[in-house]
């Protein structure tokens, strides 16, 4: 199959579909993490495309284009977390549904889903820098600047986010 | 063992099993449809969504709705949005209205004794004023979007939220049904006032909300201000420009806090999720002896930002869509709708 990307870049959306085929499950991963629901995540997945579809065309091929995407899809996801309008949205949406029902075709171990649930269930500000941190590979400065959060406290932020979710797993 | 190392030990399990976790999650199947159909103006228009919560038919709509006249006043204006859905024709129709402004390439440029009007499709008209460069990017059934380089625009919109959007180098404003007056500077900076309605004002890292009669600056860069009212005390509103944009920390906000009255309180709303530690719980307390927090909205809650407390002392604030009354709220709404403001 050919790099759908320069067709995607000048508008062609069934290439653009492939790019989605190829990165969706990346993207949602993250944003279902992120998020901690499945209603949340699908919205935030759909912001993502939606955003990448509009700045296609700006992607110069100086990193790898699924690098770019990450940090594109990492900033939607922060943008909309301070987001006053994120907060009257909600009110309209669906009853939350739960957290990984979307991914109930894909295999889990009882071991993996119960490590979801747990990271689901922490506090936003411990769960945005557990995931950026210990599964997506950002380091504390990053972090700092993606959410304007002082070093020291992502460093908190992790060590609290890792204490609860040991206290949740050894229970 | 000591017990660091014990703790050691249990992060590296913990981690170990982060790290078999899968890098990827299969999103719901029907997801791409919903997107695709986010992409093409060609695509088949999107459903009109249910009644907007920034307009205040929040949970108690279902109160009300078992009175006849307002159910018809209900599907009149369903109705009506329809139509105004259906008819939104794409596309911008450029008009002078003093001098001579330029046209060229999808750019608007007016000079110092030029301005121009913009027809919107059917959804509204945007006054372009005088030394102004506005950009028309996108026009379809489910967006109209242009970009104000440097200049002044006024824009009256009539129609569902989010079909009308600003592009300019500091912030984007999402129209969600109202009039306001965009002015941005040649350094990029801008501000925004409301006159009717809402508008989402999107920026580099946060969001802020201006309801009608307040306003709000941006910076390049940086989150947008935190929107105040037109009626604010002065020194509110200065040391609420130092602390959105001038590092003017806990100095500032305490001014901001002491100046701040009832109807500020929609700023002190913002100001929570904009600060943090003791900030927070000073930003916390002024609001809750401004405007008491409803019942079940708790302090914990509130300080660790949780969406649930903050949505409901939200609908509590004055001015916020959830204080006006129901006929007042459907007014707005049809008013919006209809374009009869």
């Amino acid at each position: 199959m050919s790099d759908p990307l320069p067709l995607a870049q000048q508008g062609d959306q069934d290439a653009f579909e492939q790019l989605y085929r190829l990165h969706a499950g990346r993207v949602y991963a993250l944003c279902l993490r992120m998020a901690g629901d499945a209603v949340e995540a699908r919205r935030l997945t759909q912001d993502v495309f939606v955003r990448l579809w509009e700045r296609l065309r700006l992607f110069r091929g100086e990193s790898a284009f699924s690098s770019w995407l990450h940090r594109l899809a990492v900033n939607v996801v922060l943008a909309d977390r301070r987001s006053a309008g994120r907060r009257l949205r909600r009110v309209v949406t669906a009853t939350d549904a739960p957290a990984h029902e979307g991914a109930a075709r894909q295999a889990w171990s009882p071991e993996q889903l119960d490590l979801e649930r747990a990271i689901a269930a922490l506090p936003p500000g411990a769960r945005a820098v557990f995931v950026l941190y210990d599964i997506e590979g950002y380091d504390h400065q990053e972090i700092s600047a993606l959410t304007g959060i002082a070093v020291g406290t992502s460093k908190a932020q992790l060590h609290r986010a890792r204490r609860l979710l040991r206290e949740e797993l050894e229970r | 063992m000591s017990a660091r190392d014990d703790q050691h030990r249990r992060d590296d399990e913990l981690l170990a099993r982060v790290h078999r976790l899968p890098r990827e999650i299969e999103p719901p199947a029907d997801l791409w449809r919903d997107i695709a159909a986010a992409l093409s103006p060609a695509a088949a228009p999107r459903a009109i969504g249910g009644p907007d919560r920034a307009w205040g038919f929040g949970p108690g709509f279902l109160a009300w709705r078992a009175h006849p006249a307002l159910a018809a006043a209900l599907v009149l204006a369903i109705g009506a949005s329809l139509w105004l859905h259906v008819r939104n024709r794409p596309g911008w129709r450029m008009e002078a209205t003093a001098g001579a402004p330029v046209l060229a390439a999808s750019t608007i440029a007016t000079d110092a004794s030029s301005t121009a009007r913009l027809a919107v499709g059917h959804i509204g008209d945007v006054d372009v004023g005088p030394g102004s460069r506005v950009r028309l990017l996108a026009a379809g059934r489910l967006e109209h979007r242009l970009a104000l380089d440097v200049g002044t625009i006024r824009a009256r919109i009539s129609a569902p939220p989010r079909l009308f959007v600003v592009e300019t180098p500091s912030a984007t404003a999402v129209d969600l049904g109202c009039q306001y007056t965009l002015a941005v500077d040649p350094r990029g900076g801008s501000l925004i006032h409301v006159t009717v309605g809402w508008v989402e004002l999107n920026g580099a890292s946060a969001t802020s909300v201006v309801p009608f009669n307040m306003s709000a600056y941006s910076r390049p860069g940086g989150a947008p201000g935190t929107p105040f009212a037109d009626h604010a005390d002065d020194s509110l509103k200065a040391a609420l420009y130092r602390f959105d944009f001038e590092r003017g920390g806990e100095k500032a906000l305490r001014v901001v806090l002491a100046a701040a009255k009832a109807p500020d309180a929609i700023t002190l709303w913002h100001l929570l999720e904009r600060t943090e530690g003791t900030a927070r719980t000073l930003v916390y307390r002024r609001l809750a002896a401004l405007v008491p927090p409803p019942g079940g909205v708790s302090e914990a809650g509130v300080l660790r930002l949780r969406d649930r407390d903050l949505l409901a002392w939200w609908d509590a604030l004055p001015g916020s869509p959830g204080t006006l009354p129901w006929w007042q709220r459907l007014a707005v709404r049809l008013s919006a709708w209809l374009g009869v403001l």
